[in-house]
């Protein structure tokens, strides 16, 4: 919220500069977000008589003018405006000056000129929003006089955070008292006096169907107005704070609610059906025009004002365009209503609209003060419109429920960590207008301000307490009884450890968004049953991006990948950590969120190095990246590898016997076309939950043996359709404990060994830790792998 | 070949030996048996007797010159010992094999030193849901229905009763459901809030929160501790200031302040010349929530501070749209070079 420093002055004396305010405002009550200078107060801007203007010698659009500004010498200075003419009086911001929007004037040459100045328009001093050139001015004062000193008026506006809190600080007086609680000093609330004739007959009704939902209404007649144009102090009031003047009745009503936050609404009597004004959820089928022009289909949903049983208003929100005040009004009828806070919200909700009025009510009104504002806004009318009070009609169902709280001083002491003695307490309490009805030496109770309503308890008090005496005297202190030395999180470190081993492996951390656009499932053959195909939907989405929350990391890590390949990047090698939302149970159960981590790598063919180039990312690469971060976090648990042979798409996965704990496989061409990938990409997604459940417990030593190695080389050739998988089983299984290590060394097919076989040379290496093993005693080994190899798979020793 | 002659060889030839292999060839070729040396000495028996002092001192100082330079040579090359298992490349200075260096992502890099301050102090690691009951994003945490203070926090909704959680403060309402006081957490990770996204609103950004409940905790031990945790993320000079605010869920709430990091506080464009950046919500946990956990507000108090990981990033790393942390380009996430302190 905006107010103006110089309406705050007319209900509190403020003897600090406008800087001091502000910062005593943050630091004690309201955050201050901006102060704005309204006006000119640069007092190097100053009055120009421009004694001769020529075209520049170098550019069409521009001329050379000479102006004095009360110097012994006129400046030259270079004007863009089509408008300046010689004889003209101006403001001129002389070499040194600041302008609104940082703008420093400095002496510079425009195109080979040198200008000593410039010569402003009021968007430049910050005036006025537009413009057709300079500002020329109507003036006798001289030549040289600081614009300031001509113009007046300035002013200063503090741009205000209210706090859903406070909605007693939405207005002058509100903020007002906040400036008095903070220096002492007293408020001077406006006068209302108002002499209602009592010979005024309009037969006013009120009617409130619910006391629970309008707490209290004001109806007064004022009549024989002359509606029009406020005058200039009302219309630069509510234009100062960004409001837009209408007439001088609509002024009134929302200077009355600048002023003390009673927002208020003023209906044309000669349009209500009859001055029987009611307050009532609408029916089914009602319709009004409101004030914006938009006809707004009724329901029970929405609390509304009628006139005769019309709807004339949208409680506390938005009145009627049919029942407004115009040029030709001449008798008012003026609401000044309280409403429950919540019936305003739920009906602004469901009618999408918010207004400065329902701003208020929904955060909560004075209502013990709606007579004195109607009496503000009547005094005010008569004033700027003419015309005679009329009749007062105040129905107040629901009084105000006073409200007396105690705060202790040890609650004081317990709270904020200092000793505040109980005298002191009530003093700040009462700066605050809290007035003290009882309590004893430990203690003060007082009543609540009808404006203070979020004063509920005890610590609300502690609070107020706090921010007068002022959080930068209370002392700091350090607790270290409750200490205990650091424990750090087990998955937490473990998530830490996995990330750093791949950092340590090349690979970049990415932080992808948790939401997807669901495009992913038609990339991915999920069953229809596989929950990551039964994405939870956000109901409210800021844009189709956001429609659904992620099943998988996978596809922001794949978004990300695009982005930098379309952005030149074509070597990546990245990986994310993160929670996946998987459907759980019920409809109306939390999903699982299980933490997945996503290692993806691509790179261009034909990379250019002066040496090999590496080769393009393939299935063993990936393998390669998984096997190191099983291999480190959680060696030989996972051995089972299945993969898809039969298919395009080429996927593998690891599993236990409970979970797939790493699936991957090369880009699907579908996700490739949709992302405009055109390189191989190959990725792997591994449950970090599940292998975190996998984890050692602890680890025991085992004596390795002095007994030396034997090795053995075989060539073995398989007929087609056996993996090397297949074939590793068995000899894994015969060799036993004794076979200490198996690799692949070779991988053939030719012509030589026919089609469709393949050798494969393998190097055994066998270890006993009991003694040095006998040859006899592995070649019996291999002859019993041998043997078994081809009676299950049909391989064979080549010969 | 006469003595000036072999000098000027034998100074280009050791000169050009490359490997210790190539030096030992020299050596043999002036001064083995057969070497050049060896020979210009021999042809002393054919010379002319008056010559032949001069030539056996020519010889000798050619002998000495030969084996000062071989050994210099061989210690210009390392040792002077032949390395079986090395072989000179043909240009060192050519790129090294091309390998990618990787790098935790910037909002990992700042979680973590977060991470590390507040376990230093004693705070324990809690975890929540990141998609939430309202009843513990709003209810419980003393934001009534219907009330505007739910408007601080756009929210995104699964249904009537779960949303995607707006803070981690569900975390601490968790936690103290399940565990009496003495309580002291921190509790990390991702909320939503559903805004217009620009460079200072991103719907998905991270939050740390504080959680420290036990008898006599006041708002004295809150400033401590505050005080403590940026001395320690930001370094001792640093300093803070609180000021009156506002969240339903604590009473008295302060805003944190503290020193900005560009000027140390003499004010610049990077704090609004106020000397001081907004860094943190923090204040006495309200008396409504410790009585929905069944925590006694008479006998117990305590505080909570909630800091954003992407805001203390940008602050101290000069970003300055905070869409770079999810955008995720390699230009941006290969400039946190994480410090080795």
């Amino acid at each position: 919220m905006i107010v103006s420093v110089s309406w705050l002055r007319q209900y509190v004396d403020i003897g600090v500069d406008v800087t001091a305010l502000a910062h005593d405002l943050s630091m004690h009550g309201i955050k201050v977000e901006r102060v704005v200078t309204r006006g000119v107060t640069e007092r190097l801007v100053v009055i120009g008589h421009v004694l001769e203007r020529r075209a520049h010698p170098d550019a069409q659009r521009l001329s050379v003018c000479r102006v004095n500004v009360g110097g012994a010498e006129p400046l030259e200075i270079v004007c863009g405006a089509p408008n300046v003419a010689a004889g003209q009086t101006v403001p001129v911001a002389l070499v040194g000056a600041r302008l609104p929007g940082d703008l420093k004037i400095r002496k510079s040459k425009i195109r080979g000129v040198t200008s000593n100045g410039m010569i402003c328009s009021t968007v430049e001093l910050g005036l006025g929003q537009d413009s057709e050139g300079i500002m020329v001015l109507d003036t006798d004062a001289a030549p040289g006089t600081p614009l300031a000193d001509v113009l007046g008026n300035s002013d200063a506006l503090l741009e205000l955070e209210i706090t859903p809190n406070r909605p007693d600080q939405l207005s002058h007086l509100g903020v007002a008292r906040e400036i008095a609680a903070l220096y002492g000093s007293a408020v001077r609330e406006p006068d209302a006096a108002v002499n209602a004739s009592a010979d005024d007959d309009t037969p006013v009704r009120v009617s409130i169907e619910d006391p629970a939902q309008c707490f209290r209404f004001v109806a007064r007649v004022i009549r024989g107005v002359r509606v029009g144009p406020s005058p200039a102090w009302l219309r630069s009031a509510v234009e100062s704070v960004g409001l837009r003047s209408i007439n001088n009745i609509v002024d009134v009503t929302n200077y009355v609610m600048l002023e003390c936050g009673q927002p208020m609404h003023a209906y044309d009597l000669a349009l209500l059906r009859a001055p029987e004004m009611g307050v009532r959820p609408a029916r089914g089928g009602e319709k009004l025009e409101t004030l914006d022009g938009v006809a707004r289909e009724l329901g029970p949903d929405q609390l509304i004002i009628t006139a005769g049983d019309d709807p004339v208003g949208i409680a506390g929100v938005i009145g009627g365009m049919a029942t407004r005040v115009t040029e030709t009004t001449t008798d008012l009828l003026l609401e000044t209503a309280a409403f429950d806070p919540r019936e305003v919200r739920r009906t602004r909700r469901s009618l999408n609209v918010s207004t400065d009025a329902s701003y208020r009510f929904e955060r909560g009104s004075d209502r013990d003060r709606c007579r004195r504002a109607s009496d503000r806004a009547c005094e005010l009318m008569l004033q700027v419109a003419g015309g005679s009070a009329g009749r007062v009609l105040d129905e107040y169902p629901a009084p105000w429920p006073a409200r007396t709280v105690t705060v202790r001083r040890a609650t004081v002491r317990r709270l904020l960590g200092e000793a505040i003695p109980t005298e002191r307490i009530g003093t700040l309490l009462a700066r605050l207008s809290f007035e003290r009805v009882g309590g004893d030496r430990d203690s003060v109770t007082v009543s609540v301000p009808s404006w203070r309503w979020d004063i509920a308890q005890e610590a609300d008090l502690v609070e107020e307490v706090a921010r007068l005496h002022g959080y930068e005297n209370i002392g700091r202190a350090w607790k270290f009884r409750t200490t205990v030395p650091s424990q750090p999180d087990p998955f937490d470190r473990f998530v830490d450890r996995v990330a750093d081993h791949l950092v340590a492996r090349g690979h970049t951390e990415i932080v992808p968004t948790s939401f997807s656009d669901g495009r992913e499932s038609q990339w991915f053959d999920w069953a229809p049953d596989d929950r990551r195909a039964q994405p939870i939907a956000v109901r409210n989405p800021l844009s189709a991006n956001h429609t659904f929350m992620r099943t998988q990391l996978l596809r922001g890590v794949l978004d990300v990948m695009a982005h930098n390949l379309a952005h030149g990047r074509r070597d990546l090698a990245v990986f994310a950590t993160g929670a996946v939302f998987l459907r759980a149970g019920a409809e109306n159960s939390l999903p699982e969120e299980p933490v997945h981590l996503v290692i993806a790598r691509t790179r261009p063919d034909g990379n250019a190095f002066w040496r090999a180039s590496p080769e393009p990312v393939d299935l063993f690469e990936i393998k390669a990246e998984v096997e190191s971060l099983l291999g480190t976090h959680r060696p030989g648990l996972f051995a089972e590898l299945v993969y898809d042979f039969e298919s395009t798409r080429g996927s593998f996965r690891y599993s236990d016997r409970r979970h797939v704990v790493v699936e991957g496989g090369v880009l699907p061409a579908a996700a490739a076309d949709a992302l405009d990938i055109d390189q191989p990409l190959w990725y792997a997604v591994v449950d970090l939950s599940a292998l975190f459940e996998a984890r050692v417990a602890s680890v025991t030593f085992r004596p390795f043996t002095v007994f030396p190695s034997s090795r053995r080389d075989l060539s073995l050739v398989a007929p087609a359709g056996v993996a090397w998988g297949q074939i590793e089983k068995h000899v894994a299984k015969v060799g036993g404990r004794l076979l200490e290590s198996l690799q692949v060394f070779d991988v053939y097919q030719g012509a030589a060994l026919g089609t469709d076989r393949i050798a494969y040379g393998v190097r055994l290496s066998f270890r006993s830790a009991e003694g040095t093993l006998k040859d006899a005693e592995i070649d019996a080994i291999v002859a019993r792998m041998v043997a078994k190899l081809d009676a299950e798979l049909g391989v064979a020793l080549r010969s | 070949m006469d003595a000036r002659a072999i000098e000027t060889h034998l100074r280009g030839e050791i000169e050009n030996a490359r490997t210790s292999d190539e030096l030992e060839a020299v050596r043999l070729r002036y001064l083995g048996r057969k070497g050049l040396i060896t020979a210009y000495l021999h042809g002393i028996k054919d010379a002319d007797p008056a010559e032949r002092p001069r030539i056996g001192a020519e010889a000798n100082r050619l002998k000495t010159l030969c084996e000062s330079l071989l050994d210099e040579r061989a210690a210009s090359l390392g040792g002077g010992q032949a390395n079986p298992l090395y072989r000179a490349p043909a240009d060192g200075t050519l790129p090294a094999t091309p390998g990618l260096a990787g790098r935790r992502h910037i909002i990992s890099q700042t979680y973590r030193r977060i991470r590390d301050v507040l376990e230093g102090m004693g705070y324990r690691l809690s975890r929540g849901p990141e998609v939430e009951l309202e009843y513990y994003n709003f209810q419980a945490l003393n934001f009534p229905d219907e009330h505007p203070s739910r408007d601080l926090q756009d929210t995104f909704y699964i249904s009537r009763e779960i949303l995607l959680r707006t803070h981690t403060s569900p975390i601490q309402v968790r936690y103290m459901e399940g565990h009496a006081p003495p309580l002291k957490i921190y509790a990390p990770g991702r909320v939503y809030r559903n805004e217009a996204i620009d460079a200072s609103h991103q719907a998905e950004f991270h939050q740390v929160e504080g959680l420290y409940i036990d008898t006599d905790v006041s708002m004295a031990d809150l400033r401590g501790d505050v005080l403590m945790f940026f001395r320690e993320l930001f370094g001792p000079d640093t300093n803070v200031r609180f000021k009156p605010h506002f969240f339903p869920f604590t009473e008295p709430s302060v805003d944190v302040d503290v020193t900005c990091f560009s000027c140390g506080g003499a004010g610049c464009s990077l704090c609004g010349q106020s000397g001081w950046i907004e860094i943190m919500g923090a204040g006495m946990v309200h008396p409504n929530v410790l009585r929905a956990v069944n925590i006694d507000p008479e006998k117990y108090s305590g505080f909570a501070f909630g800091v954003g990981v992407d805001r203390i990033a940008m602050v101290r790393h000069g970003i300055p749209d905070i869409r770079l942390f999810l955008e995720n380009d390699i230009r941006f996430l290969e400039q946190f070079q994480e410090p080795s302190s």
